[in-house]
């Protein structure tokens, strides 16, 4: 196990710095020359150009370059931004709960919505199991910035149920702001889950090996809970995995829709102006969520299944 | 007083309206400590007959008729009642003990819960017993094997844990379907010795299903031999291979191949199987059988009882002396062909796999050496892991040595063929025939297209009608005719497949063919259509066989000579009814005492795994 | 076609959807035809006029016809998924066929680095390539097209493994067929339903996605008639005038709808045979 982990750790890290370089080199892809590109459409004070020459280490070569942007990062400084005219890294230390509280949210609607649907679906046969068919079919596709918009119009706007606007104040008032929102996004991932999830269990339902257990007159409830259920759970794992990335696009999507206030309306704003440094530290975080949290389920994989040979492969 | 197990005219029928008709009125008895096999080919509803004791029938499936347990319906009772009967009387046995036991729970887990649901027993009491009965099914070390996962352990193992749980419930009953069809003939042999063996000490009954009907008369008392969702004969075990009384029964016997002598021709059953369904108001065997009599078609037969037995059959009466003399087949082995030219040579030939990243290595193939002649047929023998595998793709050039070489017609074979025209080269010396006809064709292409594609890339200059003759020609020399030709793989059945899988393989004229275990996967009676197929394809073509077979009783039918492999060596090598009638290694005689053949007995000492 | 022998049953839904679709594709060509007006350059005198035998769906807040509008929102919303799909399929295709052919050290290589474009969610895809070529139509494509070139290489790699490791296509190379003969006759027609199949799916998606960017700001810019754009319409949204917006979100449901349907009944029975 030791040696495995430490295996994941370095691909882990591997995929970092190959994923920030990548972000990183954008600065030098940009048309013109890089001071130009970072400044952006603001007037080119000697104070800003010396304090961009500070912040990118315009002096020193390419690659250099790069690890002192990065250690810099590492170290909690991710630069200036010019449309907030502030340090990123307050920025985001108001933008960024926000958006984690909506992504947590959102993310639990979607195991709570995917998983009970799946396993009504697989327990019940019959109508439940064609509801659930053909509403995760349909739902799958809903995208989440027109589910955001029509409830914004329906239950904001025109019955008045929940506010249009803004994050919220207190904990509890944020999460009755954010409801709406999480709500847009869990719809369709829920939705995902929820097929992967019936497939799933309804393979292990017909698996030899549930059979046994019928036929050894183990209660049908526990050859679900004990035999289904958990031998189905990779796969929903999986996609859980899978979506998270999705889950982050819904976030800037529905923060635009409603108006939050967190990291994506500050990426949305940051692209709109060319802020390099903003957009680079948002995508820092986010690469490293999405790798880390990518590993994160490969390791539980190995957890789950004792074929998964831990160290092997 | 009443029978053990009684099934009263049992008819099973989907809703659907293709196949809707599974079972048509089976009846059987089985009595207390008494042991019934139900034999049958594939779709026979043999397997059906025994999950419906345990009432695990297909979802909305029609039923009709009765099942028994002391007299007690199976249909009749409560969910309660039923899973009564599920923990504490009647215990089953799966044929894929990998895919029967859930694979992320522990031995450990698997026993104890079967235990603790069956007897009640507290979890510490359960986790004592278990280790008890891994002990008395033969398995070492019990009390590790419980912490173990099922991925761990050899599939032997794992049916000896599923045999531990379903006697350790306490059934009177153990319904055995196929236990050992996925697993080695040496591990078949320990497997149905701790079974009788258990059986017997425990005073069990036993419905033990199989398509092997020489395993069926060696382990059990009666026989019922099904054919198309009906039992069309029912005997006792001793009274059935001599003299059948149904002519199904008799074509069975007749058409596999043995491992004590090599039938001159076996007696190939034509035709395919028919299913219950298309054979309503008739006699379902009827279509292929020898006998049959305008009368045959028009009406079921009904039973004629018989000391001992009962058979479905119009003219069972008359036939007898006629279906005992069927089976008696004439045997004679095979004559060295005279000796031609060296086609493939293998010399010192080595392989070996890295085992994860640890570094492990295993040899599959180590130090092997042979030559094949042309004309003649070589058996290459050995059990799941002995390297016959690799060694085939060796041959094939889809895996490279470690060392050694392979000549084939004097040339040496390199690394994979790369070009087009090396393989063109290599297509004209060696082909190949797989295991499972199901993947082995290209699902979109007919036989004719499939043959032509060969013969287009192989003989690039020659002119259409010439390809359309000589497609004609393949075809009509496996036995393909009529509609077969342009019809989809998926429209045939597993044995006209492998036919187009041979004339693929003839289309590219080689020097020689390797038959990678190419009728495992068929039923013996298509197995004999296919056997005595290539036999005469050899006869006309003098082209070069390398059989590999797990099966000692099919490389007897096939092979003049035969190598015998065990963990990447060859062990033994001469001619096949030399190696077979006196084998001089160990592992040659295992092999051989452990294959099934008339007035065989399972071992009886608990062998250890 | 002689195909694998499984006949698609579209059912009603399956119809309804094609019937959508076709009706959809008609109206994006026909547009610039059929229209009633122009889709821009409204006048603010016509501005938010309610429907009527002139504007059958009334005006918008720039006072330009609705109708119109989504007549000619059609284009960029059909034409732009089209490109993704064609653009991820030409270099995902390719490069999961040579991947799963070679195996080895490439396989890996492309793997990872395909795992690694997954890990970014699209809008920060399209967020980094604007900063590189600004804003607008290209940028949105491009960062789509990327996005969706590992998914596309990894499904198309596990069911080209899939086919390539059945015996037939050893066969074939055993019987002598070159290696872009086994590819063209063989892998690829047996791959090409589940191709199909997936890349409707991916079409589906492929608009939502250029749709939400065009939303949020950083696609289609406004005035440009489309219909994510016309659903981000925030100014619309304020001020309570709903028609246009909802307007623009039912043609994108019913369109994504359509070609997921589609796509699901084509891959039934592709999948795990």
């Amino acid at each position: 196990m030791g040696r495995y982990a430490l295996r994941q750790l370095g691909v882990l890290l591997a995929l970092l710095l190959v994923g920030s370089f990548v972000i990183f080199s954008v600065v030098e892809l940009a048309p013109g020359d890089p001071i130009s590109a970072l400044l952006g459409n603001q007037p080119p004070s000697p104070e800003r150009i010396a304090q961009l020459n500070a912040q990118y280490h315009l002096d020193q070569p390419f690659v250099a370059r790069y690890f002192l942007w990065l250690g810099d990062a590492v170290r909690g400084d991710l630069g200036q931004s010019i449309v907030y005219q502030a340090s990123v890294t307050a920025l985001l230390a108001k933008a960024l709960p926000i958006s984690l509280m909506l992504i947590l949210m959102a993310e639990f609607l979607i195991v709570v919505f995917g998983v009970v649907a799946a396993i009504v679906s697989a327990r019940h046969k019959g109508a439940p199991d064609t509801v659930v068919a053909l509403g995760s079919s349909l739902a799958v596709s809903v995208p989440v910035f027109v589910v955001a918009v029509l409830f914004s119009i329906v239950f904001g706007r025109v019955l008045g149920w929940f506010p249009t606007v803004g994050a919220g104040e207190s904990p509890l008032d944020s999460l009755y702001h954010l409801f709406l929102p999480a709500l847009a996004i869990a719809i369709g991932a829920s939705a995902l889950l929820a097929r992967v999830g019936r497939s799933s269990l309804k393979d292990e339902m017909e698996s030899p090996h549930v059979t046994t257990e019928v036929a050894r007159g183990v209660p049908e409830g526990r050859v679900f809970r004990r035999h289904v259920l958990r031998n189905g759970l990779p796969p929903m794992l999986a996609v859980i995995a899978l979506q998270v990335p999705a889950l982050i696009a819904g976030t800037v999507v529905v923060e635009q829709a409603f108006n939050l206030g967190g990291a994506g309306t500050l990426l949305l704003a940051g692209v709109n102006a060319g802020d390099f440094a903003l957009v680079q530290a948002i995508a820092l975080i986010i690469l490293f969520v999405t790798v880390t949290l990518g590993i994160a389920v490969d390791i539980a994989y190995g957890l789950l299944d004792p074929r998964v040979k831990v160290g092997g492969k | 007083m009443t029978a053990l197990l009684e099934i009263a005219d049992l008819r099973i029928q989907l809703p659907s309206s293709s196949r809707a008709v599974l079972l048509d009125g089976v009846s059987l008895t089985v009595d207390r400590g008494e042991t019934l096999s139900l034999v049958g080919e594939s779709g026979s509803g043999k397997s059906l007959t025994v999950r419906s004791v345990l009432g695990l029938l297909p979802e909305r499936a029609k039923i009709a008729g009765e099942v028994l347990f002391e007299g007690r319906s199976i249909f009749g009772m409560s969910a309660e009642e039923l899973r009564t009967v599920r923990r504490q009387d009647v215990a089953m046995i799966f044929q894929d003990p990998r895919a029967s036991i859930n694979p992320v729970r522990s031995i450990g887990d698997y026993l104890v819960e079967g235990l603790r649901t069956s007897r009640g027993l507290s979890k510490g009491e359960a986790a004592i017993e278990a280790e008890g009965w891994l002990r008395a099914v033969g398995l070492s070390s019990p009390a590790e094997r419980l912490n173990q996962f099922p991925h761990e352990i050899s599939g032997g193992m794992l049916q000896r844990v599923m045999i531990a749980s379903a006697i350790g419930s306490g059934a009177r009953l153990l319904l055995a379907d196929e236990p050992t069809t996925a697993l080695d003939v040496s591990i078949q042999a320990e497997i149905m010795g701790v079974l009788t063996q258990l059986q017997q000490s425990l005073g069990l009954a036993v419905v033990f299903v199989t398509h092997d009907i020489d395993l069926a008369i060696a382990t059990s008392n009666r026989i019922d031999v099904m054919y198309a969702g009906r039992i069309v004969e029912s005997r006792r075990a001793e009274d059935l291979h001599d003299a059948p009384w149904h002519p199904y029964s008799a074509a069975l016997i007749g058409s596999r191949p043995l491992v004590s002598r090599r039938s001159t021709a076996l007696r190939a059953i034509g035709g395919q199987p028919a299913t219950a369904d298309d054979s309503q108001g008739s006699c379902a065997f009827a279509p292929r059988c020898l006998y049959a009599i305008a009368s045959c078609c028009d009406s079921a037969p009904e039973i004629t009882a018989g000391s001992g037995g009962y058979v479905r059959c119009f003219r069972s009466g008359e036939l007898r002396a006629e279906l005992a003399l069927a089976v008696d087949v004439p045997s004679e082995d095979l004559t060295e062909p005279e000796s031609g030219r060296v086609v493939v040579e293998v010399r010192n030939l080595r392989k070996t796999f890295k085992m994860g990243r640890q570094g492990g290595v295993t040899v599959a193939v180590d130090d092997v050496s042979f030559t094949v002649d042309s004309g003649e047929c070589l058996g290459i023998v050995g059990e799941s892991g002995s390297g016959k595998t690799t060694l085939a793709r060796l041959l094939l050039g889809i895996e490279t040595p470690d060392s050694g070489s392979v000549m084939i017609s004097g040339q040496p074979r390199g690394a994979r063929p790369r070009s087009a025209t090396q393989r063109r080269h290599w297509a004209a010396q060696l082909q190949v025939v797989f295991q499972d006809p199901y993947t082995s064709l290209d699902p979109r292409q007919t036989p004719t297209a499939a043959v032509d594609e060969i013969l287009t890339v192989n003989s690039p200059g020659q002119s259409r009608e010439w390809r359309t003759a000589q497609v004609d020609r393949l075809l009509a020399s496996v036995g393909l005719e009529g509609a077969m030709r342009t019809a989809l793989p998926s429209e045939l059945s597993g044995g006209q497949r492998q036919r187009v899988a041979i004339a693929k393989a003839l289309a590219a004229s080689p020097q020689a063919i390797i038959l990678d275990e190419a009728v495992s996967g068929l039923d013996v009676s298509i197995q004999a259509q296919v056997l005595n197929l290539l036999a005469e394809l050899q006869r006309e073509t003098q082209v070069t066989y390398l059989f590999i077979s797990h099966d000692l009783a099919v490389i007897r039918q096939v092979a003049h000579r035969v190598i015998v492999m065990k963990d990447g060596k060859i062990v033994e090598r001469g001619l096949t009814s030399r190696v077979l009638d006196s084998p001089q290694h160990d592992y040659t005689q295992r092999l051989v005492e452990a294959a099934p053949r008339p007035g065989w007995q399972p071992p009886q000492a608990l062998g250890q795994a | 076609m002689k195909g694998s022998g499984r006949r698609v049953r579209p059912g009603i839904l399956g119809w309804l959807s094609v019937v959508i679709l076709v009706f959809a594709v008609g109206i994006a060509i026909f547009a610039p035809i059929i229209a009633p007006h122009e889709p821009t350059g409204g006048s603010i005198l016509s501005q938010l006029e309610p429907p009527s035998s002139t504007h059958w769906l009334g005006t918008d807040i720039d006072g330009n016809d609705i109708l119109s509008r989504l007549m000619h929102g059609a284009r960029p919303s059909l034409l732009g998924p089209l490109l993704v799909v064609t653009l991820a399929l030409l270099i995902g295709v390719p490069l999961a066929l040579i991947s799963a052919w070679k195996g080895g050290v490439f396989d890996q290589v492309i793997g990872r680095s395909l795992d690694l474009i997954f890990a970014f969610p699209t809008v920060l895809i399209a967020a980094i390539i604007i900063l590189a070529i600004g804003r607008g139509i290209t940028a949105a494509i491009i960062a789509v097209s990327i996005a969706y070139i590992p998914y596309t290489a990894r499904i198309t790699r596990a069911a080209a493994l899939r086919e390539r490791n059945k015996p037939y296509i050893i066969a074939c190379e055993v019987q002598g067929l070159s290696t872009t003969r086994i590819f063209l006759h063989h892998l690829l027609p047996n791959l090409s339903r589940f191709l199909t199949a997936q890349a409707t799916i991916a079409f589906g998606f492929a608009l939502v996605d250029l749709a939400a960017l065009s939303f949020v700001g950083i696609g289609i810019l406004p005035p440009a008639p489309d219909w994510g754009v016309m659903v981000g319409d925030t100014t619309s949204l304020v001020q309570g005038s709903y028609t246009s917006i909802a307007a623009a979100a039912v043609c994108i449901l019913a369109v994504v709808a359509a070609f997921t349907i589609i796509g699901n009944r084509l891959s039934e029975g592709t999948e795990r045979r």
